[in-house]
């Protein structure tokens, strides 16, 4: 084992260690475990007043849980320092965890509903939606070709017939541009250019110029048109086009600035949520 | 053939749906399109699902390096994949099981011949012609003749439900009085109502409760087949099956009510129960705790009083909320008002075949309804007088005010209904003193051991009670649709797999961006020219404007300057220039897939198919 390794796994071993001990002597008992109370069957969270009243009880399982959800944290954490076994072992979870669950999702999602739903309504009403009708709805054996086309998709596994595999693809290729050049004319090319179309001098309630308003207008039409005249390329950007594609370049500059401060501003709120559940959630400290 | 048919199919797919889109009568199909894609997508899951599994076998067969996290990653996706699609430990979903409910299997075809129910009717065939809703679609059928409708047939009971879809199917009084009629038929005889019915959809024959014996007569006596007869039998079979339940703790005031008395048998701590135990029953046994009322203010200060007595005592903050606290309640003025309202005769509404018949006989504006002939009753001043008196009266039982009313003046049943609703609207002294304690213990106040236990007994008793209920109502009911419940139940293993595993590791990996990007910011961001200048300064003035230097920085700016506040300046950033200069991406956005979905679909672009060599 390498001496970095070894650092880490001392250093997770401590966390453990403290994490444990404060388990064990927390006043409050909050550290370190989960409780739970039951409303209808299901196991639902508890909070101090269900304590209090002694219907809670501290759940073993979701105990574990928040015990793995908290090295897991640890373990992407231990990145920081640098790639190592610790972070690996979480990263190779979450690929096999995301994997599983957007199959298992699709499958419960799109596959059982929208297709053999379709297909096989009394089947799938006897077995796992008892809410569908068992008449088949007319015209949905058409279904059958996103099944035909589905299987030929699977064949890409099949390195003989994998060449098959992209008809379907074509299909997806193909409906995707279609639904997606009119969607788009439609939502965002001219509704942007609706919405952009505004009133150069503004009158307020009491009939009178709102001038600062009057001006948010007239600046936010030139910014466009100066944005836009910086993304046509076929004339040379000189004279007075290049002036205001310069302006132009100013504008998308703030408006980068801006998107970067509101991402920065996101990841930064994720880890504190991050931070909060290894401080409060899981070792009740309340820095 | 294989580069040709597919840029054909891609081609042919695109500008259908453009086409479709300009015309409304096919507008869904762009829907339709949207739906297969969906079901291609999550097929593709099962081809990512392949590919990784290929890949990271390989490497741990061959021992390749990092082998072992390769497992760790085919192990995780195994057993994250099977939890999922067996929804193992996953509950059936509630809302489906038909609590209280019993079923035996029964073809539609094997339904007594006297419960099939004709209406003769004189209908336009174009409601033949016409899709029915699902709901009735097997068990309706519209007979014609010379191009008109001349009978409705139903099999088996017709439900509400059904009754209410078919009547919404056409808003035609001809259709809706003939489908009135036909329901009136169709409908489950008095004698059985609420206690079967028939679910076409499931074939089954369904009793709530216990099938008595004179109601197995009845059913046995509609026809003497081998099927119907078992299917009776059955249900009363199944229907009297015992259930005995441990009970922890029985609230001290609990009894058995009435109606139920033959069914349910309390034996030292233990529930006897014959049948399933039905919703009706459930709310019964657990609609049992006493709600809060208005306090006299004696009342109130001794209540108060004495939980101040308990070790730890109470603020005088807290005793003057917790006296707030228990004011907050109904009074009895509004109760009088809701009894006053529930005693006015409402409207009555005439059926399709009065409306059907108004309109033959050459009405012209018809009205959905009709005056009442029953009078008006309000609450009369000995009433008044009484509620008044007793609402605050700990001692006295709402649950006699029905009665006490009805003995001193005029009552009648939607008044009964109105009280009963509004004393249920209350919160439990259970519910009441929780929200209580929730109060008192807000910020740093807190409360003792002592002052929980006492406020707290009456919410865990209810609590537990309750529990012992659902789990009475669960043991004594037959699973009927075990798939059901959703595949993310909480609790489930699969639950646990998203909640411990794939949600703390996604959130933390993006949350580490925030040191990447920090990190690239600080090596990348050098005003080296103005435009930079200006992406660094927007940037941290927007980061500024969310922090709490903002707000301080704002504080130092003179009040004649608005304008120079760190907050202004972000909004205006944000409203003007950033909505600006997005709108401009966004229209070159749609500019550039408009020409990228030409190109692909005039089959100019055909990196889609891939190089060929595979």
């Amino acid at each position: 084992m390498k001496f970095e390794h070894t650092k880490l796994t001392l250093l997770f071993l401590f966390i453990a260690a403290f994490a444990i001990w404060q388990t064990v002597n927390d006043s409050e008992k909050l550290a370190g475990r989960e409780y739970v109370k039951q409303v209808e069957g299901q196991w639902v969270p508890a909070d101090e007043i269900d304590r209090q009243a002694g219907i809670a009880q501290v759940s073993t399982s979701r105990s574990i849980g928040l015990w793995v959800g908290a090295f897991f944290t640890l373990f992407i954490f231990s990145f920081l320092y640098k790639d190592n076994p610790f972070y690996k072992m979480a990263e190779s979870t979450v690929v096999g965890v995301s994997a599983g669950y957007v199959m298992v999702v699709g499958f419960w999602t799109t596959i059982i509903p929208n297709l053999l739903g379709k297909l096989t309504p009394g089947l799938i009403q006897q077995w796992a939606m008892p809410g569908l009708s068992p008449e088949q709805a007319p015209g949905a054996w058409v279904y059958i070709f996103p099944l035909i086309l589905g299987i030929m998709l699977i064949m890409r596994l099949v390195p003989k017939a994998s060449w098959i595999s992209v008809w379907p693809l074509a299909f997806i290729i193909g409906t995707t541009a279609g639904l997606r050049m009119v969607a788009f004319l439609e939502a965002d090319f001219l509704s942007q250019i609706e919405n952009s179309i505004v009133p150069f001098v503004e009158i307020d309630e009491t009939n009178s110029v709102d001038y600062w308003q009057s001006f948010q207008n007239i600046f936010s039409v030139v910014s466009i048109l100066a944005c836009l005249v910086y993304f046509f390329f076929s004339i040379e950007h000189k004279g007075a086009v290049g002036k205001v594609s310069r302006f132009g370049i100013w504008i998308l500059m703030i408006t980068f600035g801006a998107m970067f401060g509101m991402t920065v501003m996101g990841r930064i709120a994720l880890l504190a949520i991050r931070l909060e559940f290894l401080f409060r959630e899981w070792l009740n400290l309340h820095l | 053939m294989k580069r040709t048919v597919p840029l054909l199919i891609a081609a042919c797919c695109g500008v259908v749906l453009i086409i479709t889109a300009f015309i409304p009568a096919t507008v869904s199909w762009g829907e339709t399109a949207t739906v297969w894609f969906d079901i291609l997508a999550a097929i593709a899951f099962v081809l990512g699902g392949g590919n990784l599994l290929k890949i990271h076998l390989k490497k741990v067969s061959d021992r390749a390096a990092g082998w072992a996290y390769s497992l760790i990653t085919v192990l995780a996706f195994l057993i994250t994949l099977t939890i999922g699609l067996t929804k193992w430990s996953v509950p059936p979903a509630t809302d489906q099981e038909r609590y209280g409910e019993t079923f035996a299997t029964l073809p539609l075809d094997d339904l007594p011949k006297s419960l099939t129910f004709t209406e003769q009717v004189d209908l336009d065939a174009k409601y033949a012609r016409e899709e029915l809703p699902d709901s009735v679609k097997r068990q309706l059928q519209l007979k014609q003749e010379n191009d008109r409708i001349v009978s409705l047939i139903f099999r088996g009971w017709m439900k509400p439900g059904q009754a209410q879809e078919l009547l919404a199917a056409h808003q035609n009084l001809e259709w809706q009085s003939a489908i009135e009629s036909l329901a009136e038929k169709a409908a489950v005889p008095k004698s059985m109502r609420g206690k079967v019915i028939y679910h076409a959809d499931h074939e089954v024959l369904s009793a709530a409760g216990v099938l008595t014996e004179n109601g197995e007569k009845e059913l046995l006596a509609m026809e003497a087949s081998d099927n119907w007869d078992e299917a009776v039998r059955t249900l009363t079979e199944k229907t009297h099956r015992k259930t005995t339940f441990q009970l922890r703790e029985i609230p001290a005031h609990f009894k058995i009510p009435e109606q139920f008395a033959g069914q349910v048998k309390l034996v030292d701590q233990s529930l006897e129960l014959t049948g399933p135990l039905t919703p009706a029953m459930q709310n019964a046994f657990t609609n049992i705790f006493p709600r809060s009322r208005p306090m006299s203010k004696k009342d109130t200060k001794d209540f108060v009083q004495k939980v101040a007595t308990l070790d730890g005592g109470l603020t005088k903050e807290q005793k003057q909320l917790f006296t707030a606290l228990l004011g907050v309640s109904w009074n009895a003025d509004q109760l009088i008002a809701v009894l006053d309202e529930a005693g006015k005769s409402k409207p009555v509404i005439k059926t399709y075949r009065e409306l059907l018949k108004e309109k033959q006989s050459g009405v012209r504006e018809l009205e959905p309804t009709k005056p009442s002939t029953a009078p008006d009753i309000k609450l009369n001043k000995q009433q008044i007088k009484f509620i008044r008196d007793n609402v605050d009266n700990q001692q006295y039982d709402l649950g006699n005010l029905a009665g006490d009313l009805k003995e001193r003046g005029d009552w009648n049943t939607s008044q009964q209904q109105a009280l009963g609703k509004f004393l249920q609207k209350a919160p439990t002294i259970g519910a009441r003193n929780k929200l209580i304690c929730l109060a008192l213990t807000k910020g740093k106040s807190k409360l003792s051991d002592a002052q929980y236990s006492y406020l707290l007994e009456p919410y865990r008793v209810e609590h537990l009670w309750n529990g012992q209920i659902y789990d009475l109502l669960v043991k004594s009911h037959e699973v009927k649709y075990p798939w059901s419940g959703a595949y993310l139940q909480t609790g489930s293993p699969f639950w646990f797999a998203y909640e411990y595993a794939f949600k703390p590791l996604t959130a933390t990996m993006f949350s580490l961006l925030a040191f990447y990007v920090a990190s690239a910011a600080f090596r990348a961001f050098r005003a080296k020219n103005f435009e930079a200048f200006l992406l660094l300064g927007t940037a941290f003035i927007v980061l500024l404007g969310r922090t709490f230097a903002g707000a301080w920085l704002s504080s130092l700016v003179p009040d004649t300057l608005p304008m120079l506040r760190v907050e202004n300046i972000t909004i205006f950033i944000m409203s003007v220039v950033n909505t600006a200069g997005n709108r401009a991406i966004m229209i070159g956005i749609s500019l550039g897939i408009v020409s990228t979905s030409l190109k692909i679909l005039l089959g100019v672009d055909r990196s889609y198919l891939g190089s060929g060599e595979d």
